[in-house]
């Protein structure tokens, strides 16, 4: 039994490394590979299909043919022994052999996209056959007349559907045909030979003989003008030009939600925008009550605004109270020349106006604007008020376990979100290190479709890391050796949840 | 300790060992799983933890929403096993410590 799995490493090996030269390209150092095997080895199946695979695509069609009709007894229910013997047959001129095998191909695997395009294309053409064999019986194979060989190569039959077929190699990469049976090396399963009788005409005789000789040339320039035009070439004189679109640059309208009375400043359509003497001190927190007075000024410098009319704007005010002294600071400013500074300032820092309105931050900026380190839940600093707090009652318990020795959430770019535990100083390097490891293996699961990765644990010497993702976001928990780590999991469960909901 | 002790776990899709360059060295699989596809995958993890971990020996269970996914660096190579969600894990990784 060991030596047999040892043959059969062996084989799998020199095979593999066969195939992956073959799809590089490299088809004599495939060959040369396959045939050491094999001499080794001879009865290994897959390596003489790899052969023969490699035998068609250097264009020993023959060689081919032979080697895979060997072994098709035992290999007649392999996919890849049917293709090539299809690709084999075809490129020989026997359609029906090469149909039955696609169609062979695709009882093993409906999927196979390239045997269902070889049969659309081979029973897209099957009505041409037969004038060929008459026009072979017919004609008399002029096999060394040089000056067929333009003429006759865009007898071609004309593109069909989606076979993509060389374009008119014959005009200027003419096969040495001269009426032998060796076809051209094909440069890949793609490509069309050129059929041996009628690349073999001279022009006029085939001329004579169809009785159409204007149908001929016709195709043959409506094949060289595939060949040559790439691009449509368009007058360029005769297009009408488009009129060039105008910019239109749209002033920002600062719309004041200001229920009258408003400041004195402000005028219906426009507003003078005056100077602070000082810089505009923040408005007090926001009081309850019917009082609403709003701010005219803007912190911007002589900008002129237009300003959509009182009556029109409908948004909800702001409550917010203004001491009587910060509403009259800005009047003892100076004015500024309101056209003479229009572009001084661009007009989006209008806009950064609402910044200064004393709202609540979103509690997920705030908590990025004061980076702590490390915080302990339980401690005073733990209680922020931020959504996070729901995590601190499970990270509280999951950190508790004495094997944990760090917990913490980073993003899958790397980047430590929060971390849970003072025990470790490099939590945001390992934290970079785990999503780094974790993407590598999101990657390669993708790649051979077998889903996403939800969980990894890591084991080195000294310590374990488990990761779980949790939507967009990882929790890492660092454990020694001896943790167990289903437990981990069970605690983390409840974590996952409360993260998906923070972070989404 | 041979392959097919692991392999003849329930469902265990397959086992192998292939070298840091992704090549196989040996391999059990089930039909329909691509051994060679699956070595290299364990190799690319495993270098990827060697290098940024700063390891040269360790394990790694990959879970995914199909599959189970055992990788573990040894001297010689990388030894992996693949299994299915519903799997004794448990069981596996012990058969993998006792795997020489």
């Amino acid at each position: 039994m060991a030596d047999e799995l040892s043959i059969d490493s062996k084989a799998l090996i020199f095979a593999t490394l066969a195939d992956v030269y073959l799809s590089s390209n490299m088809l004599d150092e495939a060959i040369s590979i396959l045939k050491d095997g094999l001499a080794r080895n001879p009865n290994y199946t897959l390596a003489k299909i790899i052969l023969g695979r490699a035998y068609y695509m250097k264009g020993e069609n023959d060689e081919a043919l032979k080697l895979l009709e060997s072994i098709y007894p035992e290999a007649k229910d392999s996919e890849n022994e049917n293709l090539f013997l299809g690709h084999c047959y075809k490129k020989r001129g026997e359609p029906d052999q090469a149909r039955k095998h696609y169609e062979t191909v695709l009882r093993i695997n409906p999927d196979n996209k390239e045997a269902k395009k070889e049969l659309a294309a081979l029973s897209a053409k099957p009505a041409e056959k037969p004038a060929e064999v008459i026009q072979k019986a017919e004609v008399p194979v002029s096999a060394t007349e040089p000056t067929v060989k333009a003429a006759e190569a865009p007898k071609e039959p004309p593109l069909q559907g989606t076979k993509k077929e060389p374009p008119l190699q014959g005009t200027e990469k003419e096969p040495p045909l001269q009426g032998t049976e060796k076809e051209p090396p094909l440069q890949g399963t793609e490509k069309e030979p050129l059929p041996v009788a009628e690349t073999a005409i001279p022009a006029e005789v085939k001329e004579d003989l169809t009785g159409k000789p204007t149908i001929e040339i016709k195709g043959m320039e409506e094949t060289v003008k595939i060949n040559e035009v790439i691009l449509p070439e368009v007058d360029i004189s005769s297009v009408k030009e488009s009129p060039e679109p105008e910019m239109v640059v749209q002033e920002p309208v600062l719309k004041i939600t200001t229920p009258p009375p408003v400041s004195e400043t402000i005028v219906k359509g426009e507003v003078e925008i005056v100077l602070p003497a000082e810089p505009p001190k923040k408005a007090e927190v926001p009081v309850s009550g019917a009082e609403v007075i709003q701010k005219a000024e803007v912190p911007v410098s002589g900008a002129r605004v237009p300003v959509t009319p009182i009556e029109e704007t409908k948004a909800p005010v702001e409550e917010i109270k203004v001491s009587m002294e910060e509403a009259k600071a800005p009047k003892k400013a100076k004015k500024v020349p309101v056209r003479e500074t229009k572009e001084e300032k661009p007009a989006p820092e209008i806009v950064e106006k609402p910044a200064e309105v004393p709202t609540t931050p979103p509690p997920l900026f705030a908590e990025e604007m004061k980076p702590e380190p490390a915080v302990a839940p339980g401690t005073p600093a733990a209680e922020t008020g931020t959504p996070f707090d729901r995590l601190n009652e499970p990270m509280k318990k999951l950190i508790s376990l004495k094997t944990v020795n760090a917990a913490f959430i980073s993003a899958q770019d790397g980047l430590l979100i929060k971390n849970y535990s003072e025990k470790r100083e490099d939590v945001e390097e390992i934290s970079a290190l785990i999503a780094a490891v974790f993407n590598e293996a999101l990657e390669s699961f993708k790649f051979l479709n077998e889903g996403l990765v939800e969980k990894c644990i890591i084991e080195k010497p000294g310590e374990t890391i488990c990761v779980i993702t949790a939507g967009e976001s990882l929790l890492c928990v660092i454990t020694e050796p001896e943790a167990k780590p289903g437990l981990i999991f069970v605690y983390a469960r409840k974590i996952i949840d409360e993260i998906r909901e923070v972070l989404g | 300790m041979k392959l097919t002790d692991i392999t003849k776990i329930p469902k265990v899709l397959g086992a192998g060992t292939v070298t840091y360059d992704g090549f196989i060295i040996d391999s059990q699989f089930t039909v329909g799983y691509d051994a060679a596809k699956f070595g290299a995958m364990a190799a690319r993890i495993v270098n990827q933890i060697k290098k940024s971990l700063r390891v040269e020996e360790g394990t790694a269970i990959l879970y995914t929403s199909n599959v189970v996914f055992f990788a573990r660096a040894k001297a010689e190579g990388v030894f992996f096993v693949i299994c299915n969600k519903d799997a004794n894990l448990g069981l596996i990784k012990i058969k993998m410590d006792k795997f020489k």
